[in-house]
């Protein structure tokens, strides 16, 4: 039985909290993890506020028949949640790896691009330059095909706030290649990027969701500051998936954390985006 | 026994008279080309330069299967659309537009060392930087004045490279007003204040060149391409696309007359000057009055396609020896990087597995 199952199992008594409905892919599965994790330790964190995962890579929600602006082609157990569960929030957390399409593993034409407003990042002038506004440009372009049609379709379809959440920052170079997953014979021919690169395009990838979710009037949580190493640049270790781009349960407990206290903030104050 | 001809005309070609060259032929097969110096091979390096109509050139010749010179690609991870739009491939590198003879003579000096503008960067008011010399490069100016320096000198490299590989230069003239620096003479693409930059009649004038000017630039510009690569093959074209606007104090008409003029002498002079340099007549296939113009759209400007293609057919003919209607249109797909294309699918898999994986723990 998926998490989704086993929190349906948990609807006897009517509910009167907040209920907060996650919707997303495979960085979805590290708040999963998360929320078990305080349900289990800390379930006060959670208070009455009941949330539910819609993993769009799980059968139930794959996105098989979805047709680019036609939400009514959205799947069929997506749309009943949506309508049944009756979220007071939708939080997205979509796709997040076009990024590390690009830059996990060093390109045979090795890159590198100047990051506006953190200069201090190093820039290496031996690699192939692109400007930043070619890589925001390619991003965004990446976004526009892999982000904006299903956040359009949910749009289309809520009754509730719409809320993005930024995916995690990159992990460590040494984890990767412990770690290598379904890369390892990649990364048998080729080199993990340099974590500065990996970090310059995963911030210009939040920049470009930002940017896409303001012209859909979404708003976006930053992962929370706590989750980054003392580099600043990437993820603690402790909060790795022995794989090369995801957060563990740690990561989705202070991911979940960070949205909880969103949601009692904007409820708060009355606030609907 | 037959007679002699009486007069030089009676031994002349078809192509020597109106009425069964142009008049009588039917405006499609016009072909207002006699010969050529030269013949290109598919092996040979094209390279591409010059005004606006020149793109179309550049576009026919990769569509058809030529070896078409490109030095300064955009990097595999640019999806097409966004290349395209950040300049790529317009041209042989990206310099952009091309107007004026004086441009291209100063991108080669300056490509190589020899010329340094004073006014070398503009800053726009909302902090992003701008190249004067290729303004509209990035659409949205450069994020800090040393990307702006960087990309330069990466564009610098692949100019330098196409003058060393190139086999034929085909250079498309399509101006001859231009704003100058008082202070150096470095000619602008764009009138400062238009594109980016500040215009200030201190430092910026207005200069139309003369033919004799255009020609010197033009001589200057081959034998500067050939002190590096004397085995380069030249043609010459002229734009056909009118002025948009003149900053002459003339009606526009009038002046984009004079301009075409100028460009059209220089470019004969020049190619009965040196070797190897061919005309090729474009510009009198697209305005020819055979064509009652209908090779120009509703704005009198912007040449159809039904237009470019009548050159590009003619241009094949004569160079290549080929009849375009028999080649197979060799459009290219945009190109899709294999390390990206194997990155994406590994992703897919990776990401699937994640949540596998998360399934598989729940269910222990």
């Amino acid at each position: 039985m998926g998490l989704t199952g086993w929190l349906l199992g948990k609807q006897d008594k009517p509910h009167t909290g907040r209920r907060l409905l996650f919707v997303g892919h495979s960085h979805l599965t590290a708040l999963e993890l998360g929320l078990r994790a305080i349900q289990a330790r800390t379930p006060e964190d959670l208070g009455d506020t009941e949330v539910r995962f819609a993993n769009l890579r799980e059968d139930a929600y794959k996105l098989s028949g979805f047709r680019h602006g036609a939400p009514e082609t959205l799947p069929s157990a997506l749309k009943s949640l949506l309508t049944d569960f009756k979220p007071d929030r939708i939080v997205l957390v979509l796709q997040g790896n076009e990024h590390n399409v690009l830059a996990l593993v060093e390109h045979p034409q090795p890159f590198d691009f100047q990051l506006p407003g953190e200069p201090d990042l190093p820039l290496d002038e031996s690699r192939t330059l692109l400007t930043h506004a070619a890589v925001e440009a390619t991003l965004f372009h990446s976004l526009q095909s892999s982000v904006q049609p299903i956040m359009a379709a949910i749009l289309a379809l809520a009754k509730a706030p719409v809320t993005a959440l930024e995916t995690p920052p990159p992990l460590a170079g040494d984890h990767i290649r412990a770690h290598p997953g379904v890369f390892r014979e990649k990364l048998a021919e080729r080199p993990v990027a340099p974590l500065t690169l990996r970090y310059k395009m995963w911030r210009v990838r939040t920049r470009q969701l930002h940017r896409l979710c303001a012209a859909l009037g979404v708003a976006v949580i930053p992962v929370p500051a706590n989750v980054f190493d003392e580099s600043g640049l990437m993820l603690k270790p402790a909060l790795h998936n022995p794989d090369p781009t995801h957060g563990n349960a740690g990561y989705g407990v202070l991911a979940l954390r960070t949205v909880l206290r969103f949601d009692r903030e904007q409820s708060a104050a009355g606030n609907t985006p | 026994m037959t007679e002699r001809p009486s007069h030089p005309y009676a031994r002349l070609p078809d192509t020597s008279f109106w009425g069964r060259a142009v008049a009588g032929v039917v405006p499609d097969d016009l072909d207002p080309v006699v010969s050529v110096p030269f013949r290109i091979s598919a092996s040979d390096k094209v390279a591409t330069a010059g005004s606006c109509f020149a793109q179309h050139i550049a576009r026919h010749l990769q569509n058809v299967g030529f070896n078409y010179f490109v030095s300064e690609p955009a990097h595999p991870v640019l999806p097409a659309a966004v290349a395209e739009a950040f300049g790529y491939g317009m041209f042989t590198a990206r310099y952009g537009n091309i107007y004026t003879a004086r441009q291209l003579l100063q991108l080669l000096q300056r490509a190589h060392g020899d010329f340094v503008p004073r006014e070398n960067h503009w800053a726009d008011a909302d902090g992003r930087w701008r190249d004067p010399f290729r303004p509209r490069i990035e659409p949205e100016g450069f994020a800090s004045l040393r990307e702006l320096e960087l990309d330069r000198r990466q564009h610098f490299d692949a100019v330098r490279r196409a003058v060393r590989e190139l086999d034929v230069f085909v250079f498309t003239l399509g101006l001859t007003e231009a704003w100058i620096s008082r202070e150096d003479g470095a000619v602008y693409p764009l009138c400062p204040g238009t594109a980016g930059g500040t215009f200030d009649e201190q430092r910026h004038g207005f200069h139309n060149f003369t033919a004799a000017e255009t020609v010197a630039d033009l001589l200057a510009s081959i034998d500067f391409l050939r002190n590096i690569n004397p085995s380069a093959r030249v043609i010459l074209t002229v734009s056909p696309v009118p002025l948009v606007a003149t900053a002459d104090r003339q009606h526009v008409l009038t002046a984009t007359t004079y301009s075409k003029s100028v460009l059209r002498v220089a470019a004969e002079e020049v190619s009965r000057q040196r070797e190897q340099v061919a005309y090729f007549p474009s510009y009198e296939i697209i305005t020819g009055g055979y064509s009652r113009g209908r090779y120009f759209a509703q704005d009198l400007r912007s040449v159809t396609e039904e237009g470019v293609t009548h050159v590009m057919r003619t241009f094949l003919r004569h160079f290549a020896g080929v009849d375009a209607a028999s080649m197979p249109a060799q459009r290219k797909q945009p190109a899709v990087d294999a390390h990206v294309a194997s990155m994406e699918q590994l992703i897919q898999v990776h990401c699937d597995e994640e949540v596998l994986a998360a399934a598989a723990e729940r269910r222990t």
